[in-house]
């Protein structure tokens, strides 16, 4: 008897293996990019080093990014999001979050280099439509992310109400573990609340509203995150409207901040942000236009000084960006992975001076070949004392090929004019970030892109 | 002459197989397989058959089709539990089982030779039934092995074999067919589109085909004859869609071309006419796709593209004054709906419902309320034709400036109610990467409460890209992609048609 229950449950076993493990349908994304820098600016470790002229140096240099997206879909309405990005230079580096140990890059590849980019569970609310992504998931800000585009911790809820696309949300991106204090008492938090109403086809306004609590700016925090925001409160609000009209896709957003700006004394906030872009139809390809306007402070910050520049949440602008630019060396492009860096840092708010900025170009295709071509402008919105705004103007261009569906190669070239902020001779005429007779930055660069 | 005598003996034992082979062979019908525990069951139920069938095949064997008269029938079972699999035959005579045998192995890589073995086991068996002298016609078979000279390679059969019975499965049912009714003839480009004009004769029909930057006229008949070309697309404008009605019924059909330029709609529509196309309309903001409703009414659908949506809120028909065009009657469509996935059956006891292909392949039925009445559990669509939207926001996150939106297979409704879909499938399908190398076209009828297969054709070793079904002679007509575009290569196109008994 005990032996026929052993066959019996043998039987049972082979079965059990023979269907499958879990209903749970599997889809799969990813990316490969690769770049092949020379500049003289770039360094491949995500810094951005002027040059004095004469000292000129050039950097050569490889890198690459991979990033792999894995959905576990269990139903129509409950799905598990995970998405990982591995980064190299090739060679391998040791330095910044490589501390003990370094990247893939380097001999015999043995270095920890898969990241967390995402993985948040996305389900919807049974009999209602909405939908909630709860955990670590992307955050694009609806200011064209000059406020903060981010991956981070929390909760987003979604309705669909016919016309009617309301959102709310709650993020905490900072957690300082200073036991001295209760755990969520020293915190970053986020709290979003967002409308988008569909006009009609061709128009889409919205409204949004962004509330920033910067607990770990009372003076208590003990841990120093450049990550940190500058301000301790801010409320930021604002319009946004998406219009095709003619041969022209155009999207505009306008928005004001107020609140305390840090712990010291009697420092209000209250600060305004503007951009337009437009993709107007033109010949074979297209052309891109965009302007931006960050206000900026003509004074540093001080007790009992209303601070007028616009704040971004990371105040190093990890998470900031405009990429309607499509500069590579005035302001990061999107595309960057491990060289993201610009001119005077990513800090599009230029600390607390604040940025002005025009950009064109043209963009299209024949046949398997495509091409662009840009130019842009920048200089900071407010001068303090001496100081010169300048930052410079930058032209590039891209031609490429598409080898196959999903894999393109092109070769890229940006040549940045520096402005008197940036390499004026005079100190106190300078910017952050410049340097004295620094020679213009350019980078030039093979990009290998695949994605599926 | 002891030894001449000898000599003569060995001839003739050597011979006597020699003469069987002039003997009347036995005539074996071989019904589809039945799959138990295995991906891909109705792909395999063929599969299988068409391996047993091309093994026992030959002098002393002839493989009939499942209509024709037969001395025996052949029944196999595959199951497969974990790793390890079984193929079991039955063999029968007038309903008495004669024979059985069986085979089986640890791995998918063992199937092909365990069919041999056991094609050579019921060669066997079947030997000794007949030489019983068994119900069979009475002719002598000779025991023989699997051929050598055929090892694994699974030789298609030729056409001549075949009988034209159609290139139709039915459900449980074999039937074979005259080829793969491919037109043996290459057009050139990966061809995402085709149409169906009008119907000249019983043999004869126009077609249009188009790729992302052509549209083509061809009169189909045994052979193809181009007709007219229209190159006039720019580098920025790519076609995704092409689809026909004669919407004013003035004996004229309308060629309506969806078309992008850039991320923005920019279709065309023209008219089909003295064995040309002539524009009639551009830069038009929509979506088309034609749908036949209840079998006579041919109409163009239409939707809209919003800033944020790629396919914006209902679903409207076209309406063409004069050269314009316009849209009217919304019908607000279901979850999941958009106009490329999207079809109307009738319900039973009167109605319509919604047949929608899910974005992951599955079928799904909606009343007119959206509620969902049924959801299949096989998947079917599958298409390699997308357009691209602007996403610069969420570039930080894809990589990409832009992201892609693929568009499903057109899903038919006959004038009987049947639902037509394709199903494409490869190896190299993940993500937003899709590459399809097989295909085959199902048709399914709704019963009242579930979609029922009828039937489906057999499994074609090509990317289907679009397909039209002439209501009137029942006839698939298919839009294969027989070379994909590589590096440096060209891609090529074929047309079959394929008779839907």
């Amino acid at each position: 008897m005990k032996k026929n229950l052993v066959v019996l449950g043998a039987v049972a076993l082979s079965a059990a293996a023979a269907v499958p493990a879990l209903a749970l349908e599997n889809e799969f994304h990813g990316m490969y990019r690769a770049y092949g820098y020379v500049s003289n600016a770039h360094t491949g470790g995500g810094t951005f080093n002027l040059k004095t002229d004469g000292q000129d140096r050039t950097n050569s240099y490889m890198e690459q990014r991979a990033r792999l997206q894995y959905i576990a879909k269990a139903s129509d309405d409950l799905k598990l999001v995970t998405h990982f990005e591995l980064d190299s230079l090739f060679g391998g580096q040791n330095g910044g979050k490589y501390t003990n140990t370094t990247d893939s890059g380097s001999l015999d590849a043995d270095g920890v280099t898969l990241e967390t980019k995402n993985v948040y569970l996305d389900f919807n609310i049974p009999s209602a439509p909405v939908n909630v992504k709860l955990g670590v998931q992307p955050y694009a800000d609806a200011y064209m992310g000059t406020f903060g585009n981010f991956d981070g911790a929390g909760a987003y809820a979604t309705g669909k109400f016919g016309a009617f696309t309301p959102s709310v949300g709650w993020f905490r991106v900072n957690e300082d573990k200073n036991l001295a204090y209760p755990i969520g008492k020293l915190t970053t938090d986020l709290i979003t609340a967002d409308v988008k109403f569909a006009v009609n086809k061709d128009v889409t306004v919205g409204a949004n509203y962004i509330y920033m609590g910067n607990d770990g700016r009372t003076g208590n925090s003990t841990v120093a995150d450049a990550a940190l925001p500058n301000a301790e409160k801010v409320h930021t609000f604002g319009l946004n409207a998406s219009a095709k009209v003619g041969p022209a896709a155009l999207n505009a957003f306008a928005a004001y901040q107020f609140g305390d700006y840090k712990d010291a004394t009697n420092q209000e906030l209250s600060a305004y942000a503007g951009a337009v872009t437009a993709k107007i139809k033109a010949g074979p390809g297209n052309v891109n236009l965009a302007a931006l306007y960050l206000s900026g402070d003509d004074t540093a910050p001080a007790a009992n000084h209303k601070q007028e520049g616009w704040q971004s949440l990371a105040s190093n602008g990890t998470t900031s960006y405009f990429n309607a630019a499509n500069t590579w060396l005035l302001i990061r492009n999107g595309a960057c992975i491990n060289t993201s860096a610009s001119i005077g840092t990513n800090d599009l708010t230029k600390g607390g001076r604040g940025l002005m900025g025009f950009f064109a170009g043209y963009e299209g295709s024949a046949g398997k070949v495509f091409y662009a071509a840009n130019a842009g402008y920048a200089q900071t919105a407010e001068e303090r004392g001496n100081e010169d705004g300048a930052i410079g103007t930058e032209v590039n261009a891209t031609v490429g090929y598409k080898l196959y569906d999903n894999m393109s190669a092109s070769i890229n070239y940006a040549h940045a004019f520096l402005g008197k902020g940036m390499n004026s001779t005079t100190a106190s005429e300078r910017i952050p970030g410049g340097a004295s007779d620094a020679a213009d930055p350019y980078a030039a660069f093979v990009r290998i892109d695949y994605a599926f | 002459m002891k030894r001449i005598l000898k000599l003569m003996a060995v001839a003739v034992f050597l011979l006597a197989p020699v003469s069987s082979l002039y003997a009347a062979p036995l005539r074996v019908r071989l019904a589809e397989f039945k799959v138990t525990g295995a991906a891909n069951r109705d792909e395999l139920r063929g599969s299988l058959q068409a391996l047993l069938a091309s093994r026992l095949e030959g002098g002393e064997l002839q493989v009939v089709d499942a209509g024709e008269k037969a001395d025996l029938d052949v029944a196999g079972t595959y199951i497969l539990f974990g790793k390890v699999f079984s193929l079991d035959a039955r063999v029968s005579s007038s309903g008495k089982v004669v024979a059985r045998a069986f085979e089986q192995g640890e791995s998918a890589d063992d199937t092909i030779p365990a069919m041999g073995r056991l094609a050579q086991k019921l060669l066997q068996e079947i030997g000794k039934y007949a030489a019983k002298g068994g119900e069979a016609s009475g002719a002598a078979v000779a025991v023989r092995g699997v051929q050598e000279s055929k090892g694994e390679v699974i030789r298609p059969e030729p056409a001549a074999a075949k009988n034209a019975e159609g290139d139709i499965i039915r459900a449980e049912r074999s039937v074979r067919a005259e080829g793969s009714g491919m037109i043996g003839q290459r057009l050139e480009g990966d061809l995402l589109g085709m149409a169906l004009i009008r119907r000249i004769d019983a043999e004869q029909r126009e077609i249009v085909v188009a790729d992302q930057k052509e549209i083509r006229l061809y009169l189909q008949g045994k052979e193809l004859r181009l007709l007219a070309a229209e190159k006039g697309f720019g580098e920025d404008e790519n076609i995704i869609g092409i689809d026909s009605a004669d919407l004013d019924s003035d004996g004229t059909a309308e060629l309506y071309v969806t078309a992008l330029r850039g991320s923005e709609l920019s279709s065309r529509v023209y008219l089909v006419e003295k064995g040309g196309l002539r524009k009639i309309a551009s830069d038009l903001p929509y979506y088309f796709r034609a749908i036949t409703i209840k079998g006579a009414e041919r109409k163009v659908l239409a939707q809209q593209m919003g800033r944020d949506e790629d396919f914006f809120g209902d679903l409207y028909e076209v309406a063409k004054k004069g050269s314009g065009f316009t849209i009217v009657n919304p019908v607000r469509l279901p979850r999941f709906a958009n106009l490329f996935n999207t079809n109307i059956i009738p319900a039973k006891g009167g109605g319509e419902l919604f047949v929608v292909l899910h974005p992951d392949g599955y079928l799904l039925v909606y009343d007119r309320k959206g509620e969902n009445l049924w959801r299949g559990s096989d998947k079917f669509g599958g298409s390699e034709t997308y357009f691209h939207r602007e996403d610069s926001q969420n570039m930080r996150v894809t990589g990409s400036q832009y992201r892609k939106r693929f568009i499903e297979q057109r899903l038919t409704v006959t004038a009987s109610g049947e639902v037509i879909v394709p199903r494409n499938e490869g190896s190299f399908v993940m993500g937003n990467s899709r590459s399809f190398n097989k295909s085959s076209v199902y048709a399914f009828a709704w019963n009242g409460a579930a979609l029922e297969e009828l039937w489906h054709t057999k499994v074609s070793q090509n990317y289907l890209a679009d397909y039209a079904y002439d209501q009137e002679s029942r006839e698939l007509i298919l839009l294969e992609v027989v070379k994909k575009e590589g590096l440096g290569e060209k891609g090529a196109s074929a047309i079959a048609v394929k008779r839907v008994e």
